[in-house]
């Protein structure tokens, strides 16, 4: 999956509206937003996130990160 | 996985609440957008909640009286109860005793209570089966049902807004025709703390039992399918036990199913916990397809079962509405 495809995906799940900048525009994951994360990462990365790792995560750039991460 | 042979499901029936609350009600200070955004991952708009003199055990006969009378079944001809509830009408005695008396039947009925939930459904089929595996059982009477909305705090929005009740039945009998049917039920290592009554009100974590689902569910159906060497172009019905839209699409997905074998019915229902897999074949009863059946259940235990059952000879009524004034 690329890049642009992930950013799509994320601001779906998370409802990120206009024009949002993936390192600045700061992201809320609520409960449900937290589901479709833990859904998206597993389903297409085979990834397990906790709720304390969810937490860190505080703009779009460091959900790519961390699948990066987790992908080796 | 266990087979039994020789065992039929004769007929199901199921019965919710006349009273259906939308979400707008239940939570008449919360934003649009929220219960909007809750609704669309849910698939739950309204639910189901029983008045407060109405028990699991009301639902539940109401359904049975139903079934007998539409399947014409003699109700001396049922040799024991299984009521499988995790909001039995008393710790003691036994609901099912109660039940007994209620519905008039034999006092040499075997009476037991399954104090089981998500996967209660297919936990009530496995004890029922196997009761009808001595020669002298000919009939079970098994009765599904949960009224969980009378032990929700009030401040929970997760809880209040998915669960529902609703009650169910279902006679299980001996038959000539061989009709195998297939168990597999299981626990997880994970605690089960993240889904349990605590002082009497339901506790969900639901980020953990969605993680539970995701990491144990696929893979054991997996298996079964492997065992069986069967795959889901096999069955004409996979019926998930019906917990929120958001979990029954991720395991439509993650195990490439067909949307349209896998009904989800929550919508106007709730998470009904025991009842919701034979509510989901009551509420489709007129598309669902007679035949070779997939049946999944999986939450509170945190538990999860499977079953792989003939649906063919079994009689699928159309939900009935519980009046209050009854």
């Amino acid at each position: 999956m690329k890049n642009t495809e992930i950013i799509k995906e994320i601001s779906e799940l998370l409802e990120l509206e206009g024009n949002f900048d993936i390192n600045e525009t700061p992201i809320e994951i609520d409960s449900l937003s937290s589901l479709g994360l833990v859904s998206f990462l597993d389903t297409n990365f085979n990834i397990s996130v906790t709720k304390e790792e969810i937490e860190e995560f505080k703009v779009v750039n460091d959900i790519i990160k961390f699948i990066d991460a987790r992908k080796g | 996985m266990i087979e039994f042979n020789n065992i039929k499901i004769l007929g199901i029936s199921s019965c919710v609440p006349e009273n259906l609350m939308d979400l707008k009600s239940i939570f008449k200070n919360e934003s649009e957008t929220r219960l909007k955004k809750t609704s669309k991952v849910t698939g739950i708009e309204s639910i189901r909640i029983a008045g407060s003199d109405t028990t699991a055990s009301d639902l539940c006969i109401k359904s049975a009286e139903h079934l007998f009378e539409k399947l014409n079944f003699d109700k001396n001809e049922i040799d024991s109860i299984v009521f499988v509830s995790q909001t039995r009408d008393y710790v003691m005695p036994q609901t099912s005793f109660v039940i007994r008396k209620k519905l008039g039947l034999n006092n040499d009925t075997i009476c037991f209570d399954l104090p089981l939930g998500c996967t209660g459904f297919i936990q009530g089929l496995f004890q029922s089966y196997s009761l009808l595996q001595n020669k002298k059982i000919k009939n079970v009477l098994l009765l599904c049902g949960d009224t969980m909305t009378k032990y929700l705090n009030k401040e929970d929005f997760a809880t209040r807004s998915v669960f529902g009740d609703g009650g169910s039945s279902c006679i299980i009998s001996s038959t000539e025709n061989k009709f195998a049917t297939f168990f597999d039920i299981k626990s997880a290592e994970e605690k089960p703390d993240s889904l349990m009554m605590k002082s009497d009100k339901l506790f969900m974590d639901g980020f953990e039992v969605f993680k539970f689902v995701s990491k144990y569910v696929p893979r054991s159906i997996k298996e079964n399918l492997k065992y069986l060497n069967q795959n889901f172009d096999d069955f004409e019905n996979v019926i998930f036990h019906q917990a929120n839209d958001f979990i029954i699409k991720f395991l439509n997905k993650a195990l490439k199913i067909d949307e349209t074998k896998s009904p989800t019915v929550l919508n106007g229902l709730g998470n009904t916990g025991p009842a919701s897999i034979p509510l989901a074949l009551t509420e489709k009863f007129f598309k669902v397809k007679k035949g070779h059946t997939f049946l999944c259940g999986f939450g509170v235990g945190l538990s999860y079962a499977n079953c792989v059952v003939n649906l063919s000879d079994t009689e699928i009524l159309k939900t009935i509405i519980y009046n209050e004034k009854h």
